[in-house]
């Protein structure tokens, strides 16, 4: 293995991870030195504070700080493998297919070994501020709280533990290009059908993981039960902390053999993953049993044909595109990471309206706004045809917008009748809010796709956001104010209910509630639409790509 | 009848500070082949572009058939046809998915559709590759679905940006021959390329641009002449009239 092969290469994989999706464009992230730079910082800031601020702290803050570090301690080579595989897998899944297979490399004289090697050290550097973080934030605590005889070990097991999660996403990646290959192989339909599922999956297994409700009570159990789960290699190193501290010194030598064990055969497995798999096989995938050309168009509701197979090339897009699978899984992501940690809480007790009305609100804004501020971005260099086809703005927009009205209005749908069911409010203020809700989709998809269509990114790469920053941040300013905006009646006449004799009896206030609502509808709707359509007819006036 | 099929007239396209076409007039005649040459970065897809209504000029006029590119985008865009330098396709989806979004978009009839795909895909030898997936095309193959695409609708103007690229020798000579016959049914053709043997084989008048501006015009024989070198090839003509002639010199002092 050459060393100079191996640091070179990994420079490169590191600079590209940051630029390639900023079309080459410099950012202050993409200088090593500046990554320097943010791990000293993380690392000196939370140590130093720690250090300065718990020799002054109470008795009692002490006392229920000692079991959480020993959490802390243990826990943190699970956590960096977990961190450093979960930011590793969804980059992934945010890279276009056809930029994920980078074949250059496979024209270079470098082995495979080189190749994992490279490129664990780069991902491992592109997030080192999470084990700096890690770092500076528990060695204080572990030191201050009599957890410092395993100092030594904590910081070598976390450096070995970041290594395995940079090892695991290099194995992941030759797998999901194996993956792919035989799924499109076999069936195109079906293949697009099951990556989508797996990439929601992924992505809410992912995102559970992480939540805080979630994390702490999967830290306890490693405490207190990491004995029964010694056959599971991830927890090798956490089990190698657990006998130091408790002094079993054969069982501590053992573990941290195997963990040295471990690492040896993952680098190895991942190695030979890469040689077998990595080299892209040209994959040919059809989604029609003959090879007989039909064709199709039509008019579809209130489509015209030409926003009719502008739509349906979208449903194609956000279905068969790996980087844009992830936004199918907003809506399911969204409920999920609200809705679980509440419940598993111990629910939200007696009045849920609020938190229903604000999960509503969220998936309403969120997905309408996400999935039509990118429609014009994600076309890539392809917006060319938009160009070149005789079309009108408002086919345009009809076409870009079916789907995000389709879509978001089948889940808002799907969400309200399940918080109905868990947290009932009246049916009279649930009629208001579904209102409101219709209302709040066709407005934000508008404003959506005015901002898209005002502030494109057509790069295509990983992380390709498809809107500027400056339009992420207009949209979702105008968004969650028409949104607010849209819900005020409601909660003007929910405030007056609570805190006034005011009142024009239920069914009364439910007519003025509703023709309030429905008025602030139309006047947000009309401008909106303006706005989208101005956006529209200025973009497709000049190529931008 | 007008005779001519587009009109460029004093167009100016700028890029920040970079002069991309600097005042260039031309024009197609019904039934012509007009082939423009010129070095990378002369400015001939960008005027290609302008033509296609797809990009704005800061100054000038384009017209299409007598129709304002600037003012009837969408008309403009009916009458041509184009097929860019590197094929804009969506990869994601089959041949005949996106050969429907572009049959759709310039509403032809799906029987229409069918016929057309059927005879230009079977010349092109890409009936078998109807229903898969473009992302798995060749550079060839993607440009031989442009070029169906471009053709569907049966345009009066075809605008074709180095778009033999890649081919196979049988598909390029098919649509040379495609070109030659769709020229005498009476469609305008610009044809830009850097095989200056196609191009003297093809067009019946060639444009030459160099940064951003016609520096010649006229026959293949007719540019010899203006360059006063009667008897040599069209690529030393195009060499000399572009400023570029010493390359042996550049080879000579290269040290490999």
């Amino acid at each position: 293995m050459k060393r100079d092969t191996v640091v070179s290469l990994a420079i490169v994989l590191f600079k590209s991870y940051f630029r390639a999706s900023r079309a080459g464009r410099r950012s202050t992230f993409s200088n090593p030195n500046s990554i320097f730079a943010i791990d000293a910082v993380v690392f000196v800031v939370p140590f130093a504070l720690i250090w300065y601020f718990l020799p002054q702290a109470p008795q009692e803050i002490v006392t229920f700080l000692a079991p959480l570090t020993a959490e802390a301690v243990v826990g943190l080579p699970v956590i960096l493998i977990s961190g450093v595989i979960l930011a590793g897998v969804l980059f992934e899944l945010g890279t276009a297919s056809g930029l994920a297979s980078s074949e250059a490399v496979n024209w270079l004289p470098v082995t495979p070994r080189e190749y994992v090697v490279a490129s664990c050290l780069s991902l491992d550097f592109a997030y080192s501020p999470l084990l700096a973080f890690g770092l500076g934030a528990v060695l204080p605590l572990a030191a201050g709280l009599g957890f410092s005889s395993v100092i030594p070990s904590l910081v070598a097991l976390s450096f070995i533990a970041f290594f395995w999660g940079a090892v695991i996403v290099e194995a992941i990646r030759s797998l999901l290009n194996r993956i792919s290959m035989s799924v499109n192989r076999r069936s195109g339909r079906l293949g697009t059908i099951i990556r989508v599922v797996l990439v929601i999956a992924l992505l809410v297994v992912f995102q559970l993981a992480f939540q805080p409700t979630v994390l702490y009570i999967a830290l306890s159990d490693i405490v207190n039960g990491v004995s029964l789960a010694w056959f599971v290699p991830m927890v090798w190193p956490s089990v190698a902390l657990v006998a130091e501290l408790s002094s079993d010194l054969s069982k501590t030598a053992s573990f941290l053999a195997l963990t040295a064990l471990f690492t040896v055969v993952l680098f190895e497995v991942s190695s030979m993953l890469r040689s077998k798999y990595w080299s892209p096989v040209p994959v040919i995938t059809a989604f029609a049993s003959s090879p007989v050309y039909v064709p199709q168009g039509r008019s579809f509701l209130w489509l015209d044909p030409v926003s009719y197979a502008l739509a349906i090339k979208d449903l194609r897009s956000l279905t068969r595109r790996r980087e844009m699978s992830r936004f199918l899984a907003i809506p399911v992501l969204l409920v999920v990471v609200f809705l679980l940690p509440s419940l598993y809480g111990g629910g939200l007790g007696a009045d849920a309206t609020p938190f229903s009305l604000y999960l509503l609100g969220e998936v309403s804004t969120l997905l309408p706004i996400m999935l039509s501020s990118i429609s014009l971005g994600q076309e890539g260099r392809s917006v060319a045809n938009l160009y070149m086809l005789p079309m009108s703005p408002d086919e345009l927009i009809m076409g870009k917008l079916f789907l995000p009205w389709v879509f978001t209005g089948a889940a808002v749908a799907v969400v309200a009748s399940l918080m109905q069911l868990l947290f009932p409010m009246p049916m009279d203020q649930f009629a208001v809010v579904l209102v409101a809700l219709a209302f709040i989709v066709f407005i934000q998809a508008y404003v959506g796709l005015g901002t898209g269509a005002r502030h494109p990114d057509f790069t295509l790469g990983p992380r390709a956001r498809y809107v500027t920053g400056v339009g992420f941040l207009v949209a979702f300013a105008v968004g969650a104010l028409s949104t607010l905006v849209m819900f005020l009646p409601l909660m003007a006449s929910m405030f007056l209910s609570v805190f006034s004799s005011f009142g024009l009896g239920s069914t009364g206030t439910a007519i003025a509630d509703m023709v309030l609502t429905a008025s602030v509808g139309v006047v947000l709707l009309l401008a909106s639409r303006a706005y989208c359509r101005s956006g529209v007819e200025k973009f497709l006036s000049d190529m931008l790509a | 009848m007008p005779s001519e099929a587009v009109v460029v007239d004093s167009v100016t396209k700028t890029f920040g500070p970079k002069v991309a076409v600097n005042n260039i007039s031309l024009h197609v005649e019904k039934g012509e082949i007009l082939g423009l040459l010129g070095p990378n970065g002369s400015g001939k897809s960008t005027t290609m572009r302008m033509i296609m209504g797809i990009m704005k000029p800061d100054s000038g006029r384009i017209s299409v058939c007598d129709i304002d590119v600037l003012r009837q985008p969408s008309d403009s865009k009916r009458l041509v046809g184009y097929v860019p330098e590197s094929p804009y396709l969506y990869e994601y989806l089959t041949a005949s998915e996106y050969l429907d979004f572009v049959g759709t978009a310039y509403g032809i009839k799906p029987d229409d559709r069918r016929q057309r795909v059927a005879d230009l895909f079977d010349a092109l030898q890409m009936s078998e590759h109807v229903n898969e997936v473009m992302s798995g095309f060749s550079q060839g193959m993607k440009q031989k679905v442009a070029f169906t695409a471009a053709l569907l609708h049966r345009p009066r103007v075809l605008v074709l940006d180095e778009s033999l690229n890649g081919l196979d020798p049988r598909s390029a000579r098919i649509i040379k021959d495609i070109l030659v016959r769709l020229s005498r049914e009476g469609v305008a053709i610009l044809f830009s390329t850097h095989v200056l043997e196609i191009a003297e084989a093809v067009c019946s008048r060639i444009v030459i641009m160099n940064e951003g501006m016609v520096v010649a015009e006229g026959t293949a024989q007719e540019l010899r002449s203006l360059a006063g070198m009667p008897g040599s090839s069209l690529e030393d003509t195009f060499l000399k009239l572009t400023g570029s002639e010493d390359t042996a010199k550049i080879v000579e002092a290269l040290n490999i």
